[in-house]
């Protein structure tokens, strides 16, 4: 059972220092460093194949540096004992089974932390899926299984935030609401961590860019900081990587 | 740990591959165990000399559970393939307490459904002999009967660390189901190799079940250990695979 912290969720900071993981001769993450504080959303920017994904991977324990660390609230994600109740994350590679239902995904997710069936109605009723929750994932659109994905992260409460690409495959409305819920989370003093590969949409919501290109980090500042046209900013910085 | 092992058990029952495999065990083993009982009634009713010279009425009644086991080795193997790893590692980082937990789940749902599958082929068996069927507590059968558990037991087991080793079902069930089919059968036919044959899993752990065993037989105790170092080296083999993979 995820303790709850009296109705205020104060998310931890996200340090990733000097990161690094080579496949083969090619380093997909080269030397990167960062910190992701509460309260504020950080966009994680870079051109598909940047390092973006492989980065988060490693932070969530799903693979293994070559050198660097990368931590959460001091720890690495394999140290914390609950982890879901601290650490909220949505992934391409940890996508639920296409052959379950939605509801028997979040059930797994919350029993393995002793997590009650009624907060899994409440992450469904919040992504708004009660109606497709019975339905098995692999007849999903994948707006609904990026709603499901979200759920899952949101199942134990966590102070800390960490989504790869949460906008892909949403509708417009669906993007305003994923915008509003970011912003909502920030502002109940959660850590948001969220990539894209979007510079427009990223730069609405976030307080605040790290940017990456080639595996290497080419910015990390206030999204007010960046001056002048950000799109132009971004393939400025990003441009080389081609 | 307990909640990872319900977490798991729940994941079992909520996709179709494993629970159809392991619900096809019973099936097969009563299935085939009355079949091969009313067979042999017919076949001692007619004196037919086709009859195998070393058949005997208790060793017969476990034939079927020796079928059933392939259902239960692609349980073990799709237990296993059928878990997609991201988020379960996600909510169960730690992989060593992953690999436990999962193991630890295969057992528990399988084991009720294998003692149910070795005493009901059994029962069928000798029910489909007719007057020529030996009671279930005859000499030797209750001892079979519990090595039979174990054999069926360990082989799910087995399969199941070869397949987190495999990465994936095929390589699993396509070298496991012929081999235990046919393979190690095949084998056991040349002298030159039965010896090697006699050191595989199934046929090591086939002692197990084995009411009188020959006299040149490993016997009980020693095919027994045989499958148990075997499953021991699959399920340490799959931790080893896992601690060093990345999703």
């Amino acid at each position: 059972m995820c303790s709850r912290r009296g109705g205020v969720s104060v998310g931890g900071v996200i340090e990733v220092d000097g990161l690094t993981k080579r496949y083969g001769a090619v380093s997909a993450v080269d030397g990167v460093s960062f910190v992701a504080r509460p309260g504020v959303v950080t966009g994680f920017l870079g051109p598909n194949g940047a390092g973006k994904s492989t980065t988060m991977r490693i932070l969530l324990g799903l693979a293994s540096a070559d050198s660097g660390q990368a931590l959460l609230s001091g720890r690495s994600y394999r140290e914390i004992e609950r982890p879901l109740c601290e650490v909220g994350a949505l992934l391409e590679c940890a996508a639920p089974h296409r052959g379950r239902s939605g509801y028997a995904h979040l059930l797994w997710l919350a029993r393995s932390h002793g997590i009650g069936v009624q907060r899994v109605r409440e992450v469904l009723g919040l992504v708004g899926l009660e109606d497709a929750a019975r339905r098995r994932v692999g007849g999903y659109s994948q707006g609904m299984r990026q709603r499901l994905g979200l759920a899952a992260a949101l199942l134990g409460d966590p102070g800390i935030v960490v989504l790869d690409e949460p906008a892909n495959g949403l509708d417009p409305e669906g993007i305003r609401w994923l915008r509003g819920l970011l912003r909502g989370l920030a502002g109940e003093g959660r850590t948001v961590l969220v990539s894209s590969h979007l510079i427009g949409e990223v730069a609405r919501t976030a307080d605040r860019l790290v940017v990456v290109a080639r595996g290497r980090l080419v910015a990390d500042a206030d999204t007010a900081d960046f001056t002048g046209d950000l799109e132009d900013e971004f393939l400025r910085l990003t441009g080389g990587a081609r | 740990m307990i909640d990872a092992v319900r977490a798991e058990l729940l994941k079992l029952r909520s996709v179709r591959g494993p629970v159809i495999a392991l619900a096809l065990v019973p099936v097969i083993s009563i299935g085939v165990g009355a079949l091969d009982g009313w067979s042999g009634r017919r076949a001692m009713d007619a004196h037919n000399p086709l009859l195998r010279p070393d058949f005997t009425a208790q060793q017969a009644g476990f034939d079927g559970v020796q079928y059933g086991m392939l259902a239960l080795i692609a349980f073990g193997v799709l237990a296993v393939s059928g878990d997609p790893l991201g988020p379960a590692l996600l909510a169960v980082p730690r992989r060593a307490r992953f690999h436990a937990a999962k193991l630890a789940a295969i057992a528990v749902v399988a084991l009720p459904v294998v003692a149910f599958s070795v005493v009901g082929s059994d029962l069928a068996t000798q029910i489909a002999l007719g007057p020529y069927g030996k009671s279930l507590g005859a000499d030797g059968v209750p001892r079979s009967l519990a090595g039979a558990v174990l054999y069926l037991m360990l082989m799910c087991l087995f399969a199941a660390g070869c397949t987190v080793m495999a990465r994936n079902a095929l390589v699993p069930l396509a070298v496991l189901l012929p081999l235990v089919t046919v393979g190690s059968q095949l084998m056991s036919v040349a002298q030159s190799s039965r010896y090697a044959a006699d050191l595989l899993p199934d046929r090591a752990g086939a002692q197990l079940l084995t009411v009188r065993p020959e006299h040149d037989a490993l016997g009980p105790a020693l095919g027994g250990l045989i499958l148990v170092a075997w499953a021991v080296a699959a399920m340490v083999g799959g931790l080893a695979v896992l601690r060093r993979r990345d999703v």
